[in-house]
């Protein structure tokens, strides 16, 4: 399975910061929007951001599973910044769409 | 100690109290759907701050209630402006392929969504590492 992530901080701030996240995932830099934007998941409400930083708008927090083909199996999208896609859902959500998906599964 | 210092105080105690809280529940996804707990207490913070200048403070003792109602009332904001909006006409829908893309990594190297295909993946968007 691949982990990508997609947020809008410079390649320089995923360099500095990804220790924090400890995660074998490839972490995308999108700070102009356009991966999000491809995916139509730009937050047009009005946004926070830190003292200085010139990002236009943030990309809505969103977690999506792909089958082999890119087809979307599974989204979940946070109505509202403060709540993250809740880490138990989204593994129960792999579990699902996943499990089957994968051979000599023990859930097939 | 003036009657309004003693509330000043108490303003900042509770602002801070209710922000720790509310960071450590960040930090672990275990924010509760309803967040009115924390607007209350926030709220009552920054009043207690105001009340304790109409009941008159010292000078040093007039530093906690301001610091009260400043905490209070950005942490007040973020929670106000936090609803998302998203042109669900637009956004991409269970069943739907994804869109081809390029994006650079920390690394420096360009990321290509075709390395991708033959693979179960997911997908994490997130605003920012703040």
């Amino acid at each position: 399975m691949q982990v990508v992530t997609v947020s809008t901080d410079w390649p320089e701030e995923i360099a500095a910061e990804r220790h924090l996240h400890g995660l074998q995932a490839r972490m995308l830099s999108d700070p102009k929007l356009v991966v999000t934007d491809a995916f139509g998941l730009r937050n047009t409400a009005v946004h926070s951001a830190p003292p200085g930083d010139d990002t236009e708008a943030l990309p809505v927090p969103a977690t999506l599973l792909l089958d082999k083909n890119g087809k979307v199996l599974w989204m979940d999208i946070s109505e509202d910044y403060q709540r993250r896609s809740d880490p138990s859902v989204v593994l129960a959500a792999m579990q699902q769409h996943f499990d089957p998906l994968q051979p000599g599964s023990a859930n097939p | 100690m003036k009657t309004g210092t003693k509330i000043g105080l108490g303003a900042l105690a509770l602002a801070i109290g209710t922000t720790v809280v509310w960071f450590r529940m960040t930090g672990t996804v275990g924010l509760p759907d309803s967040r009115a707990a924390f607007v209350v207490a926030w709220v009552a913070a920054a009043c207690l701050g105001v009340f304790a200048y109409i009941k008159g403070t010292s000078i040093v003792g007039a530093v906690p209630p301001a610091l009260g109602v400043l905490i209070s009332s950005f942490l007040l904001y973020t929670v106000y402006i936090s609803p998302q909006v998203l042109d669900t006409t637009a956004s991409i829908k269970v069943g739907d392929t994804i869109p081809q893309f390029t994006a650079p990594d920390g690394r420096g190297e360009t990321f290509d969504s075709s390395a991708l295909n033959g693979h179960l993946v997911l997908i994490k968007f997130f605003r920012a590492h703040w």
